[in-house]
C-alpha cells in the first residue's frame, strides 16, 4: 500500500509524509490481523475491528481484470434497493463528523446522497476517523446498506435513502485545499438575503474550469449543449441532408479579410477559417444538394463582450432549392422549431437544474416560426421612436428593442427577420428582384440575439464577379471562389448557427463562456 | 335610450319633505341651519334644501349690473364686446362664402359617418395595423370565420396561424377553423387585413393585440373590428348600439360562464333577445352580435343546453359559415 506515493506527488510535503504514515499504519495493522487470530482481538480493545475495509487503494494500474463487483450509480439509489448491500464509485462531496458518527455526502454528476459511518461492531472509531480526514472531491469506493431514512434529507438529490457504509476505500485524493468550492459554484445567482452569499467569479471559474465544471449545473449545460447538437444532426439527416467536413486552415479569407487568424504554414502563412462558406457552397456545386457541417469557427476579433468568442463551434448548412429561397429559410426555421421541441421534451430535467442555479423565463417560440420583413421591424420601432435608415443595419440595442417589442406582441423569443438591406449585407447576397435597396437575407433571433445569418448565395459567375465589383472586392483574389460556379451550380442559401450562443440563449444565460467548455476569448487562451 | 339600460325603481326609503312638528314643551331653539332668508335653507320648509329662485345667477348678475352702471371703465368694456361680435359677424360671412365656392352643402359635411364607400375602406384599412389574435385551442374564436366569409366582397382577412410553446397539440375544432381560415382564397383589387392567429395557452378569453397591450375578449375583437373597418357589421351609428352592445356582453358571459346554470341564465337572456325574429335584436339580417353569440355558443354550450328558438337561429348562422 506504499505505492500510491506516486502519485500523490501534487500534494503537500506534509501531506504526503501523513499518507504515507497512514499507509503505513494501515498496512501493518492489516499484516497483524492477517497474522492473529479473532480470540486476540477481543482481548485486545486496541484492535481496528474494521481493518481491512478502508483506506487508500494503490493506483488502479489495471492489474485486475475479474473483480466482479457491479457498481451502482448514485441516481439509482432509492426505495426499492432499501437493505442491500450496494457499491458505489462517486466522489466526496462534503464531509462533517461529530463524536463517534461521520455523515459525508457522495456525489456522482449532478446526483447526491447522504452516507453515514458510525462507531458499531463492524466501524471502528479509527475508520470514522479516517473518513473524515479524506479531502473533498476525492473519489471514493463506498461499500453499503441502502437504508431508508424518515425524514427526507433535503440537501441531497436522494432524498429518501442514505446509505450506511461498510466500506470505504479511497480510489484517488483530491488536494486538500480546492480553488474553489463546488458549493460556492452552484449557488443559486438571485440575492438571498440570508445565508451565506459567498459566489465564484466568472474568472475563478474558468482557471479552475475541472472543478467548476463538476457543479450540476455544469453538467446540464454541456448534455443540453450535447442534445442541441444531436437534434441539430437528427433533424437534418432526417430531412435528407448530408454531414460534410471542410478544412479549417485555408489559404485566403472567406468573410472579408480583417478578422481571420494567420498561422504559419510551412514556409508561408494561411488562414484560420473564419466559416465553412464557401465549402459548403462547393459542395453544393458538386451537387451535394443539402449538406451541414459542425466544426470550430476562427475569428480574430478583438471584441471582449458577453457573446463573443475567438473560436466557437459553428452548425451551418446549405441547401439547393428550386425556385424561391424561403424554401430553405423556412426549412431552417422549421429545424428550429424541432430542436426548441426536442430540447423540452427530452432535456427538461436538464433544463429546470439549470434555471434552479441561473433563473430565466422559459424559452417561448411559434410553430411554424415568425418571419417578419425588415421593413416590419422598422415600422415596430419607429412606433415607438426609434428610427433605423432604410439601408441601416440593426445595432446590438437595437436589436434587443426589437427582440422585446416581439416578444410582447406575438410571445415568441425566436423569429425570423427577412429581407435585409443589400448594403449591410456580403457581396455574394442575391439582390431582392422586387427592390433594389433590398436583398434576399434573412437573420433569425433568439431573446433579441442574432443566432443565424443567412441568405441566398449568387451561384452565377458573371454576376457575383459584377457584385464584387461593386464591392470594390479586387476579383483575383476570390478567383477560386467565383469558379466553383462556372461549371453550372443550383439556386442555393443557407447560414450558419453559433452553438454557444443558442445554448446561451435558449437558457437566457448571461454570458456565451457560461456555454463554452473551454472558451477562448481575447484575453484567455488556457486552460 | 330604450333597450337593456332600463334601470329599475327602488322604493323611497327616507322621506324629507315632510313638515316637522316640533315639540313645545321645552324652550324653542332657533334653526341653525337657516341662515336668514339669504341661506340655502329656508326656515319655512326645515332642514329642506330648496332653490331659491329669486337668488339664481342670472338675476345676481343683473342687479349687480344695475347697481354698478356709473363704475368707469364699463362703457369701455361694452364698446370692446360689440366690436368682438362684429369682428365674428365678418367672419361668418367670410366662411359662408368660402362654402359657396367649395359647394359644400350642409348635408354632405354629415353623410360620411354612415357612408361605408369603399374609397374610405381602403383608406382606413391602410392605416390598420397586423393584428395579433391569442386564441386558446379549446375555444376557437370561430367568429373570424363568419367574418371572413361575411366580408369577403369588402375586404381580405388574411390570416396565418402559428403555435405557441406552451400548447402542444391542437383540437379538432381549432383544426377545422384553421383549415377554412387558411384555406380563404383571397379576392384582388379590394383591401386586405393581417391577423395572425396564435394558437396559445391563454384563458378562454381570445384577447387580441394591437399595439402593445392585449385586449381580452372575442367580442372586443368583433368591436374593434367593427368599427376599423366600415362594413355591413358597423353598428355605431344604429339607434340601437347600446343594446347590440349589451348582446356582446351576453356572449362574453356565455364563454366565462363556469357552471351549466349560470349558462344558462345568460342563454334565457339571450334567447329574450332573438324573441320571434330572424335575427337578434330583431334585426332583418345578420348583424354583428349574431356572429358573436354563434361563436360563443360553438365554443361553450353544448347542443342541449340550447332551446328550439335558438337551435333554429343557430342553424341559420351555420347556413352563413
Amino acid at each position: 500500500m506504499v505505492e500510491d506515493k506516486p502519485a500523490e506527488n501534487t500534494s503537500s510535503k506534509s501531506a504526503l509524509k501523513k499518507e504515507a504514515k497512514k499507509a503505513e499504519k494501515a498496512a501493518k495493522k492489516a499484516e497483524h490481523k492477517q497474522t492473529t487470530s479473532g480470540s486476540q482481538e477481543i482481548v485486545k480493545e486496541e484492535v481496528d475491528v474494521s481493518i481491512g475495509k478502508y483506506g487508500n487503494l494503490p493506483v488502479i494500474k489495471s492489474e485486475n481484470k475479474n473483480i466482479n463487483r457491479k457498481f451502482i450509480t448514485v441516481n439509482e439509489l432509492n426505495k426499492k434497493l432499501s437493505n442491500q448491500i450496494v457499491w458505489v464509485r462517486a466522489r466526496l462531496h462534503t464531509s462533517r463528523s461529530r463524536g463517534k458518527q461521520c455523515f459525508i455526502v457522495l456525489r456522482q454528476k449532478e446526483f447526491t446522497i447522504q452516507a453515514l459511518l458510525s462507531v458499531s461492531d463492524a466501524v471502528s472509531k479509527a475508520m470514522v476517523k479516517f473518513s473524515s480526514s479524506i479531502p473533498k472531491e476525492s473519489i471514493l469506493d463506498v461499500e453499503a446498506r441502502v437504508s431508508e431514512v424518515p425524514n427526507s434529507i433535503a440537501s441531497c438529490s436522494q432524498q429518501d435513502v442514505e446509505l450506511v457504509v461498510t466500506q470505504l476505500w479511497v480510489v484517488s485524493q483530491s488536494a486538500p485545499q480546492l480553488p474553489l468550492q463546488i458549493e460556492d459554484a452552484s449557488r443559486p445567482e438571485k440575492a438571498e438575503e440570508e445565508g451565506l452569499n459567498v459566489r465564484v467569479n466568472q474568472d475563478t471559474r474558468l482557471d479552475n474550469r475541472i472543478l467548476d465544471l463538476r457543479t450540476p449545473t455544469n453538467q446540464a449545460i454541456y448534455r443540453l449543449e450535447a442534445g442541441v447538437c444531436r437534434l441539430f444532426r437528427d433533424a437534418l439527416t432526417k430531412k435528407g441532408f448530408v454531414e460534410i467536413h471542410t478544412p479549417k486552415i485555408i489559404s485566403a479569407a472567406s468573410e472579408g479579410g480583417a478578422n481571420v487568424f494567420t498561422v504559419s504554414y510551412f514556409k508561408g502563412s494561411a488562414y484560420l477559417a473564419q466559416s465553412p462558406q464557401l465549402y459548403k457552397q462547393m459542395a453544393i456545386a458538386a451537387d451535394f444538394e443539402k449538406v451541414f457541417t459542425v466544426g470550430a469557427v476562427f475569428r480574430a476579433e478583438d471584441s471582449n463582450t458577453h457573446r463573443h468568442l475567438t473560436e466557437f463551434t459553428g452548425l451551418d448548412l446549405e441547401m439547393a432549392f428550386h425556385y424561391h429561397y424561403h424554401e430553405v429559410m423556412l426549412t431552417i426555421g422549421n429545424l428550429f422549431t424541432e430542436i426548441f421541441k426536442g430540447l423540452s421534451d427530452q432535456l427538461q430535467n436538464e433544463i429546470s437544474i439549470i434555471n434552479q442555479q441561473y433563473p430565466a423565463e422559459p424559452f417561448t417560440f411559434l410553430d411554424p416560426p415568425l418571419v417578419l420583413e425588415f421593413n416590419e421591424g422598422r415600422k415596430m420601432l419607429a412606433e415607438i421612436g426609434v428610427e433605423v435608415g432604410e439601408e441601416e443595419d440593426l445595432s446590438t440595442p437595437t436589436e434587443k428593442l426589437l427582440g422585446r417589442l416581439v416578444k410582447a406582441k406575438f410571445d415568441t423569443d425566436f423569429y425570423i427577420l427577412d429581407k435585409f438591406p443589400l448594403a449591410v449585407r456580403p457581396f455574394y447576397t442575391m439582390p431582392d428582384p422586387n427592390n433594389p435597396k433590398a436583398s434576399n437575407s434573412y437573420d433569425m433571433f433568439m431573446r433579441g440575439e442574432e443566432i443565424l445569418s443567412g441568405a441566398q448565395r449568387i451561384h452565377d459567375p458573371v454576376f457575383l464577379t459584377e457584385r464584387a465589383k461593386h464591392h470594390e472586392i479586387d476579383v483575383s483574389k476570390i478567383a477560386a471562389y467565383i469558379d466553383a460556379f462556372k461549371y453550372g451550380c443550383p439556386p442555393h442559401a443557407g447560414g450558419g448557427i453559433g452553438l454557444e450562443r443558442v445554448v446561451m440563449l435558449y437558457l437566457g444565460l448571461d454570458n456565451i463562456r457560461k456555454t463554452s467548455m473551454f472558451p477562448r476569448d481575447p484575453k484567455r487562451l488556457t486552460p | 335610450m330604450s333597450g337593456s339600460i332600463k334601470m329599475y325603481r327602488t322604493t323611497q326609503i327616507v322621506k324629507h319633505d315632510l313638515p316637522v312638528k316640533l315639540p313645545k314643551c321645552m324652550y324653542t331653539l332657533k334653526n341653525i341651519h337657516s341662515r336668514d332668508t339669504k341661506g340655502m335653507v329656508a326656515e319655512s320648509t326645515d332642514h329642506v334644501s330648496t332653490l331659491n329662485k329669486n337668488s339664481s345667477i342670472f338675476d345676481q348678475v343683473k342687479q349687480f349690473l344695475k347697481n354698478n352702471q356709473h363704475i368707469s371703465g364699463m362703457a369701455d368694456l361694452v364698446a370692446k364686446q360689440e366690436d368682438i361680435l362684429k369682428q365674428l359677424g365678418d367672419l361668418k360671412k367670410q366662411i359662408q362664402s368660402i362654402k359657396l365656392d367649395l359647394k359644400i352643402s350642409p348635408t354632405n359635411a354629415v353623410k360620411p359617418q354612415n357612408s361605408f364607400s369603399t374609397a374610405s375602406t381602403q383608406r382606413l384599412t391602410g392605416d390598420l395595423p397586423d393584428l395579433v389574435v391569442n386564441a386558446n385551442p379549446t375555444h376557437p374564436p370561430f367568429s373570424l370565420e363568419i367574418l371572413q366569409k361575411l366580408l369577403q366582397d369588402s375586404i381580405n382577412f388574411n390570416v396565418t396561424c402559428y403555435l405557441h410553446s406552451s400548447v402542444s397539440k391542437l383540437t379538432d375544432n381549432a383544426q377545422k377553423l384553421e383549415q377554412s381560415l387558411l384555406s380563404h382564397k383571397e379576392k384582388s383589387g379590394i383591401p386586405k387585413i393581417n391577423i395572425r392567429l396564435i394558437w396559445k395557452n391563454v384563458s378562454v378569453d381570445t384577447e387580441f393585440i394591437v399595439s402593445h397591450s392585449p385586449i381580452q375578449g372575442e367580442v372586443n375583437l368583433l368591436r374593434y373590428l367593427t368599427r376599423a373597418i366600415p362594413c355591413q357589421l358597423s353598428y355605431d351609428s344604429y339607434f340601437d348600439c347600446i343594446e347590440i352592445d349589451s348582446i356582446l356582453d351576453i356572449c362574453y358571459l356565455i364563454v366565462r360562464a363556469k357552471t351549466k346554470t349560470e349558462r344558462a341564465g345568460h342563454l334565457v337572456t339571450l334567447n329574450k333577445y332573438l324573441g320571434k325574429s330572424q335575427w337578434l335584436g330583431g334585426r332583418k339580417t345578420l348583424g354583428v352580435a349574431d356572429v358573436a353569440a354563434y361563436s360563443s355558443l360553438k365554443q361553450a354550450a353544448s347542443s342541449n343546453e340550447i332551446n328550439s328558438n335558438l337551435t333554429k337561429w343557430y342553424q341559420r348562422c351555420e347556413t352563413v359559415a
